[in-house]
């Protein structure tokens, strides 16, 4: 039963995000809600595609820039130099990707068996030596950058509204992506990996070909989101696409909302996204950089496992909660999406302070166990 | 006599100048418990990573089954039905008591028949066996000692192995439950699985062991029945100490 409800809802948030283009452009809303969620679908990729290696396998990457800047840089020279088609040229982003992450995956997996910080420094390394390729290989860029020219889309879709439809569609087949390997044998693999990878080895998990298989995947669904984003960008830099910023802000997503599960980065990227939107306006750039590492520090002290692992138990509440918090905003006749912003750090905000309130830690609970089990 | 199972056939290992393991030959049946004991740094750890392809190793042969399986990296061991316990039990941290043992199941002997849903099932029924029904969805943080250790039998049990190597699993329990872990042992023996178990507890071993085999400084020292073994002079001397010219 709850299985077929949850197909129904999942089906109902899909039909409901296809519409929304259709609900803005008959209601005139600004064109911006559509970039705005376009760029919540590609935060969600990006995070998903972190999170299969580094989050399920605990393989800490630096190197997202890599990936995501192939995909971009792989679809923008296609199109360029080439006249690719657009689709064509966002999948061979996707192919290049996935091809830079296999790479690197037999250097690391296969000739040198590299876990822990000496991963996530080859893979950072990658991605500045990706950055210095590009700036200086004049076929690829040479530092003058790309811009691409103005394509037009199907069905007489503006740009923004090709780009939302597509938008949504990558950050599904990411999001679909994640969910499936959370649920099976490789995401079960994945799982031991990241617990203890030996004795993983020791019960049978073909740990070498199971991490291949994650960092290819990853390697694939950033180029692909990349590729597309290429379209989005249209005046493609190297120093803008291999900056520290889709690194760092990917983690901080699957930090947030949870590195273990395929829920994790969809709602990490929901609420950075949307915080970092909202305060990226004139003059408050610095604060902003300031306020999202408070918020990181204060959720990773207090949600180690993230918010999506708390939402079971307390996700209804705090989603009424944060329903609360953009309805006093909306009163109080702030925009839409900053009263957004607002009733979404409402709900992390509670879901800190109920967490801990309330739960003991778990020290206190295995003491109990054991003091039970000396007893009987 | 019952099938060799397991089998070591001159097996060498060295570390830098440390020559662990000398010409080490071993053999152990289906539904046999061979104890392997033998001083602190006389190799026995060194054997089950030999044995299981933690360590490659740098001479001699190891056979399963009738398969050299010498090359096979660890995974295509376990699914031959290899299987091993460690010293301290290492049980994946993330998930609770039930996905631990199901992850034996996952990927044990039978993996390609598998699924998650039907490992879940399976693991239940592994942790009946065990005694640990009850603590199924805890979280193994809140695990004892004793609870942690079995489960880490039962996880390897799941997997349907043909045989066991276990280190040390008595270490560290109480007279009570030790003897609750030995019970588990004899079961999985008389289920026809192949148990090689490492031991410091002697009187343990004594009581647990078809035969004995004793390692010492990389060689194996002497092999019989336990009664035979452990009065051995050279046994004697190995853990005491000393030559055995002053025996």
């Amino acid at each position: 039963m709850s299985e077929v409800r949850n197909w129904g809802a999942i089906a109902g948030v899909v039909v409901g995000l296809l519409l929304v283009p259709t609900v803005v452009r008959a209601l005139g809303l600004p064109a911006y809600y559509l970039v705005f969620l376009y760029f919540y679908f590609f935060w969600v990729a990006q995070a998903t595609s972190w999170n299969l290696i580094s989050g399920y396998a605990g393989y800490f990457s630096f190197g997202q820039g890599a990936f995501y800047g192939g995909g971009v840089y792989g679809a923008a020279v296609l199109i360029d130099r080439h006249g690719v088609p657009y689709g064509l040229a966002i999948l061979a982003g996707a192919v290049l990707s996935a091809l830079i992450a296999s790479a690197i995956g037999v250097v690391t997996f296969r000739l040198r068996q590299i876990r822990g910080p000496v991963f996530a420094l080859v893979t950072l390394a990658v991605a500045l030596a990706m950055h210095s390729l590009v700036n200086n290989v004049g076929y690829l860029d040479g530092g003058r950058g790309i811009p691409l020219p103005k394509l037009s889309y199907p069905f007489g879709l503006s740009d923004v509204e090709f780009l939302y439809y597509a938008g949504l569609g990558v950050g599904l087949v990411a999001v679909a992506t994640g969910w499936w390997t959370y649920r099976n044998r490789h995401g079960w693999g994945l799982r031991a990996i990241h617990d203890d990878e030996r004795v993983a080895e020791s019960l049978g998990v073909p740990t070498f070909a199971y991490k291949m298989g994650a960092l290819a995947l990853s390697g694939a669904l950033a180029g692909l989101s990349g590729g597309l984003h290429a379209l989005q960008i249209r005046y493609v830099t190297a120093d803008a696409v291999f900056s520290l910023r889709v690194p760092l802000l990917v983690i901080m997503m699957c930090v947030l909302g949870g590195r273990h599960h395929w829920l994790g980065p969809v709602v990490g990227a929901g609420v950075v996204h949307a915080l970092n939107d909202r305060l990226s306006g004139p003059g408050l750039g610095n604060f902003s950089e300031v306020l999202m590492g408070l918020l990181l520090m204060v959720v990773v002290t207090t949600l180690p496992e993230g918010i999506s692992s708390h939402l079971r138990q307390r996700g209804r509440t705090a989603g009424l909660v944060g329903l609360g918090g953009l309805g006093i905003a909306l009163a109080a006749r702030l925009a839409f999406l900053d009263a957004l912003a607002i009733g979404i750090a409402v709900a992390v905000v509670f879901l800190v302070l109920r967490t801990h309130r309330f739960t003991l830690g778990p020290w206190q609970r295995s003491k109990t166990r054991e003091v039970e089990a000396a007893r009987g | 006599m019952a099938e060799v199972l397991l089998e070591l056939r001159e097996v060498r290992k060295s570390f830098g100048g440390v020559r662990a393991l000398q010409d080490v030959s071993l053999q152990v049946r289906e539904g046999e418990i061979v104890g392997l004991i033998g001083p602190n740094g006389s190799g026995k750890s060194t054997l089950i990573n030999v044995a299981t392809g933690y360590y490659a190793v740098d001479g001699g042969e190891i056979w399963f089954d009738g398969v050299n399986i010498t090359r096979f990296p660890p995974h295509r061991r376990a699914r031959l039905g290899l299987a091993r316990t460690y010293q301290h039990p290492r049980p994946f941290w993330q998930l609770n008591a039930q996905d631990n043992v199901a992850m034996g199941d996952l990927f044990g002997r039978n993996a390609r028949e598998r699924t998650p849903e039907s490992a879940r099932t399976a693991a239940r029924q592994w942790l009946a066996v065990l005694g640990l029904e009850a603590v199924a969805e805890e979280a193994v943080s809140a695990l004892t000692l004793q609870e942690r250790r079995l489960l880490e039998l039962a996880r390897v049990l799941a997997s349907h192995p043909r045989a066991i190597l276990a280190d040390e699993v008595l270490a560290g329990l109480t007279v009570a439950e030790a003897e609750r872990v030995m019970e588990a042992l004899r079961k999985i023996r008389d289920m026809g699985v192949a148990l090689l178990v490492v031991e410091h507890n002697i009187k343990a071993i004594r009581a647990l062991a078809d035969r004995i085999v004793v390692l010492h400084e990389g060689r194996v020292l002497t092999e019989g029945l336990p009664e035979q073994v452990l009065q051995d002079v050279r046994v004697r001397q190995a853990y005491l100490g000393g030559s055995p010219h002053h025996a």
